[in-house]
């Protein structure tokens, strides 16, 4: 099966990205320059300088980012049974922009370290308190149906407040905001890399043991509860493990756009298998692969340029989700 | 053995729609859960697996109290086949049957060895084994419903609920389907309710039925037991169309134009009375006779006939 090389291939390809990531840019450093910085102490001092300040974060950042919205999205997609499902959906990105709004209205801006950290503070509180109005609401519905459209109900409400902030704010305090919007891996320094690794990682383990679960869902709710599952318990646990990886990457990276409703699509047309246990895994590669591609290409390597990272997610994801599903109804009518 | 039992108990969801239900089921027996649409088969069955919480009265699994149990010590004595369609695409049949096995795997949902066997005993049980590599999504509707009673087998319970696994099937299908969960109830002593419109296939192959439909009390009983007293006629009477007992099925309750004496005993004779019962003529006494031999059909006014489009068409003469 083909299946048997893939983990080999996409690990492979994570590692070149990576260290594509961290050689291209407006300077380039060369791949064997790149291998002394990380390995030796024999490197110039102006590439270890930009590489261990700059690039290396920013590549760990990225990989962080297309896992955990790979994996959310995941999440969202098995609970709710709908292709077309994201971490957004729930508004708890929508949650964190109210939150940044808030802050940056506030007239706090991004420039000193106070400022960033009250805006990622921000877009945590904003998240949570979305977070746990879902969650409250989960335990009470019994239809994921029902609670698909009350999130999706309460991310318009909260986009809502925000224009209206974005109505009352400054010229500059706009600015800023849009440009949060836009989103971004660089924001993530060395300070913040330990608070970001262990939430990401405690999302991911809270996803791990919600494995088998998820894998009845798969049947549909009826099904699940037939097999033990209590659908109740576990549908709240789905979405705090997805909304504390949404969360967390929105606070330090922006609202992502589309990362974690295409990563899913690319993993399952990759092993044609939706069993979680193998399905969650490839998942989480295939977003760290996407994440680094997107930042990759969002830094546009050899200009002095650079793209806003969210229509390069949306840009490369979608003719790719399109192309692979057009590709995948062939098969299966053919 | 008793594996299933209730008292008194009333089944809906805000108000009842049943009261005083009072079943059993048996090892080994397969039952079918007859009633219109509406009457309340669905929910009878959600109920007995504790989906729904019954409105009064008690369901008693293994002598056990259904609200007494876990989730999970539910999940290992009653397996379920739902009318839900699986929607997943990339879902391989090996892997759907195996899902059978969660309420017995470890914390992250790995299998061993004992729960393989199972799904591969499941797998041949239901003669699905030759496709357990393809994809869900490329079965067909008969494939995948046994693929679903596969799942079902593999979880490895005394009781399994099927609702409506026939449905949307053709004949054949509905017949072999039927006839697997009658071989697989005999053989492994597992007691099954399938909630079905077939009354057909319901008669041929029930121990017992169970009859329900809105505003009657349930009834339960052996199917030729359930027909002799009128009862199964009874729940299913709907304007003209009425339970014949002497046929074992329901006809038109419609005044008869004629009557037609028909002699012979062949296949010959047995389809030409349907063909004048489906025409508005009844078979009984008469001046016009017709004598059914074999391929050939010979009029009380002497014509020589060789098929029933014939004598349909000759029949009015007759009466002239």
């Amino acid at each position: 099966m083909a299946n048997r090389f893939l983990l080999p291939i996409l690990l492979l390809l994570l590692l070149s990205l990576f260290l594509l990531n961290i050689g291209l840019g407006t300077v380039s450093i060369s791949p064997l320059e790149v291998l002394k910085v990380l390995f030796s102490e024999e490197g110039k001092e102006s590439s270890s300088a930009i590489i261990l300040n700059y690039r290396m974060p920013q590549a760990l950042t990225a990989c962080l980012a297309g896992l955990s919205l790979g994996v959310a999205g995941l999440l969202m997609q098995t609970l709710f049974r709908n292709a077309l499902a994201g971490p957004s959906v729930l508004g708890i990105s929508s949650g964190a922009s109210l939150g940044v709004a808030l802050v940056m209205l506030a007239g706090v801006g991004l420039g000193h370290w106070s400022g960033k950290l009250m805006v990622v503070f921000g877009a945590v509180l904003g998240a949570g308190a979305v977070l746990f109005f879902v969650v409250s609401i989960a335990r009470r519905v019994s239809s994921g149906a029902t609670l698909l459209i009350v999130g999706l109900m309460m991310g318009y409400l909260v986009s809502a407040m925000v224009s209206i902030l974005q109505h009352f704010s400054t010229k500059e305090a706009l600015q800023s905001f849009v440009f949060w919007g836009f989103g971004s891996f660089s924001k993530v320094t060395w300070a913040d890399m330990p608070i970001l690794a262990s939430v990401v990682g405690f999302g991911l383990m809270l996803s791990i043991f919600l494995l088998k679960p998820l894998n009845g869902l798969l049947l549909g709710e009826a099904y699940a509860r037939s097999m033990g599952i209590e659908v109740n318990k576990v549908r709240s646990m789905v979405i705090l493990s997805s909304g504390i990886l949404t969360a967390v990457i929105t606070a330090y990276c922006g609202p992502i756009a589309f990362l974690g409703l295409a990563v899913p699509h690319f993993a399952r047309l990759l092993i044609r298998n939706s069993n979680h246990r193998i399905l969650l895994p490839t998942t989480a590669l295939v977003g760290a692969c996407l994440g680094l591609a997107c930042n990759l290409v969002a830094r546009v390597p050899g200009s002095s340029m650079s793209l806003p990272l969210n229509a390069v997610t949306s840009m490369v994801g979608a003719p790719l989700v399109i192309f692979l599903v057009l590709g995948a109804r062939k098969r299966i009518q053919g | 053995m008793r594996l299933l039992a209730t008292s008194n108990l009333a089944i809906g969801y805000q108000s009842a729609l049943h009261k005083q239900i009072s079943l059993g089921l048996e090892e080994g027996e397969l039952v079918c859960l007859l009633g219109p649409n509406g009457a309340g088969k669905s929910t009878l069955i959600k109920t007995l697996f504790g989906v729904l919480k019954p409105l009064g009265g008690q369901v008693e699994i293994g002598q056990k109290s259904l609200a007494s149990l876990s989730p999970k010590a539910i999940a290992k004595q009653v397996a379920v086949v739902l009318t839900d369609r699986v929607s997943e695409e990339h879902l391989r049949v090996r892997d759907l049957v195996a899902m059978g096995r969660l309420p017995y795997a470890g914390l992250l949902g790995g299998l061993g060895e004992e729960d393989y066997q199972k799904v591969d005993e499941a797998l041949s049980l239901t003669g699905v084994s030759a496709f357990a590599d393809r994809l869900v999504g490329d079965l067909s509707d008969g494939e995948r419903q046994k693929v679903m009673i596969a799942r079902a087998l593999a979880q490895d319970t005394q009781l399994i609920f099927l609702d409506e696994p026939t449905a949307h099937l053709d004949l054949p299908s509905k017949i072999s389907i039927m006839h697997l969960l009658r071989r697989l109830a005999r053989e492994s002593g597992k007691a099954m309710v399938v909630s079905t419109h077939d009354m057909d296939i319901a008669l041929q192959t029930a121990d017992k039925l169970w009859l329900m439909a809105k505003e009657k009390p349930f009834v339960a009983g052996v199917p030729e037991d359930l027909v002799i007293d009128g009862s199964f006629g009874h729940y299913f009477q709907l304007g003209e169309v009425v339970f014949d007992v002497k046929s074992g099925s329901f006809v038109m309750d419609v005044p008869k134009k004629a009557f037609v004496n028909v002699q012979g005993e062949g296949p010959e004779a047995i389809w030409l009375k349907r063909a004048l019962e489906r025409n508005g003529f009844g078979v009984g006494m008469s001046a016009v006779s017709i004598e059914a031999n074999e391929r050939s059909f010979r009029l009380s006014n002497g014509a020589e006939l060789k098929t029933i489009a014939e004598v349909l068409a000759n029949l009015p003469s007759l009466f002239e």
